[in-house]
C-alpha cells in the first residue's frame, strides 16, 4: 500500500518537476515559449535562471530539437528605439536571478523544426559555464 | 453769451462722446479677449507615463504603400476613423509580438466599452519590405486580430512615410549590431535585424498625429489616452 502511495505521490508531483528543473546550483522556473504567429521565422522562450551557488554562473548556450538554432539575445531601448543584442553569454550573479522577459533577455529560437501551438511542449537544453546542464520543459503559450 | 453757451455745450458733447467710446471700445476688447480665453480649447494633458502630445501636430506626409490584401493604402484610407499605428517587422521575436499581442488586448477592451465612439482602426507598417511582403503580412496579422491592418510597399515610400513621421528603423548585423548603411537595398547579412522605433502613435480622422506612447502598453493606460484625445479633438 505505501509503494502504491509513494508512486502515486510521484506520478502526481511528477509535472511540477518538468517545469521546474533542479539541478544542483542552478534553477529554471516557468520557462515558456512564444507560440510563433504564422509566417514568424522566429519567436523566443523566456524563463527565469536563478543561481544559488557562491560565484557567477553564465548560460554560454542553449538548444533544442524542435529549432535549428537558438541565440541569446536582448532587447534594449535607446531613444525609444528597439536595438536587438545578441548575447555571447547571460551571467547570473551569485544568490541572484535573472529573467528572460519580453523587451530584454530572452532565447530568439530560429529555423523551427515543427511548428509549436499554445499547450505544446517544448523541451530546451541549457548548458552553462559550471558544467551544469539543465533539460527544462518549456509551455508554449501566446503571451 | 447763448452763442458761447452752445459752444461750450457741444465741446462738452464732443469730449464726453469721446469718453463714451473709448470706454464702448475698451469694454468690447475686455469682453473679446475674455471671451476669447473662456471659448478656447483647454490644453490637453495626459498625464500616462510614456504618453506624449505632439504640439502642433504632425500632419501625414501623403504616401502609396500597399496592405496585407495588395491594395493599394493611402491617406484615404486613414479618413473617417481614429488610427492607431506602429511599425516593426515579422522577424521580430520579442517587441513586435509583444506590442501586437498588448494592441489586441487594447482592443479587446475597447470593443467593450466604444458604446459612445467608433473603434479605431490598427495599422501594422512593416519596416521590412524585403522579407514582409502582403502575404507575409496578412497571415500574420489575422493571429493578433482579424481587423489588424498590416501594410509594406516600395522601400523608398515606407522610408519617407517613416521618416515624416519620426518613426525610424535601420537595419543592423544580430552577430555585432553594426548599423547597415541606407534602408533601401535588403542587407547582404542573413538574419538581418531591424533597428525601429517602438511607440505606437494616435492619428486623428483627418490624418493628423497627435500623440504618440511608448510601450510597455497597458490596456488601462492606452484606451485612457485614446479616450481623452478622442474626446479633445473629436470622433
Amino acid at each position: 500500500m505505501k509503494r502504491i502511495l509513494g508512486l502515486l505521490a510521484i506520478i502526481l508531483f511528477c509535472p511540477l518537476l518538468v517545469t521546474s528543473s533542479l539541478a544542483g546550483d542552478i534553477t529554471v522556473t516557468d520557462p515558456w515559449v512564444r507560440e510563433a504567429p504564422p509566417g514568424a521565422k522566429a519567436t523566443a522562450a523566456y524563463m527565469t535562471i536563478s543561481n544559488t551557488s557562491s560565484r557567477t554562473v553564465q548560460l554560454d548556450s542553449a538548444a533544442s530539437a524542435d529549432f535549428g538554432m537558438i541565440e541569446m539575445h536582448r532587447t534594449e531601448m535607446h531613444d525609444g528605439m528597439a536595438h536587438m543584442k545578441k548575447q555571447t553569454g547571460i551571467r547570473i550573479e551569485a544568490g541572484k536571478n535573472v529573467q528572460l522577459k519580453p523587451g530584454d533577455f530572452h532565447l530568439m529560437l530560429m529555423q523551427p523544426h515543427r511548428s509549436l501551438k499554445a499547450g505544446d511542449q517544448c523541451a530546451l537544453q541549457l548548458r552553462f559555464d559550471n558544467g551544469e546542464s539543465i533539460a527544462v520543459q518549456a509551455l508554449v503559450r501566446k503571451q | 453769451m447763448r452763442c458761447s453757451f452752445t459752444t461750450e455745450n457741444s465741446m462738452s458733447t464732443i469730449v464726453n462722446s469721446g469718453w463714451r467710446i473709448g470706454l464702448i471700445i475698451t469694454i468690447s476688447m475686455a469682453l473679446a479677449v475674455t471671451g476669447a480665453f473662456l471659448l478656447r480649447k483647454p490644453v490637453l494633458h495626459i498625464d500616462v507615463p510614456g504618453a506624449r502630445i505632439l504640439s502642433p501636430p504632425v500632419r501625414v506626409p501623403p504616401f502609396s504603400l500597399l496592405d496585407q490584401k495588395g491594395q493599394l493604402f493611402s491617406n484615404e484610407r486613414l479618413a473617417g476613423n481614429w488610427t492607431l499605428a506602429t511599425v516593426g517587422f515579422t522577424y521580430c521575436p520579442d517587441i513586435c509580438p509583444t506590442t501586437l499581442s498588448e494592441m489586441s488586448a487594447v482592443f479587446k477592451k475597447m470593443e467593450t466599452v466604444s458604446g459612445a465612439f467608433k473603434m479605431p482602426r490598427f495599422v501594422f507598417f512593416s519596416v521590412d519590405p524585403f522579407r514582409d511582403t502582403p502575404e507575409v503580412l496578412e497571415k500574420y496579422l489575422a493571429y493578433f486580430r482579424r481587423d489588424f491592418i498590416g501594410v509594406t510597399g516600395a522601400p523608398e515610400a515606407i522610408q519617407s512615410f517613416a521618416n515624416e513621421l519620426g518613426l525610424h528603423y535601420v537595419y543592423s548585423d544580430p552577430e555585432d549590431g553594426q548599423l547597415v548603411d541606407g534602408v533601401l537595398q535588403k542587407p547582404a547579412i542573413e538574419d538581418y535585424a531591424v533597428i525601429h522605433a517602438t511607440s505606437v502613435v494616435f492619428i486623428t480622422p483627418t490624418g493628423e498625429m497627435v500623440a504618440t506612447m511608448a510601450p510597455p502598453f497597458k490596456t488601462d493606460e492606452v484606451v485612457s489616452v485614446f479616450e481623452k484625445l478622442r474626446t479633445h479633438y473629436g470622433n
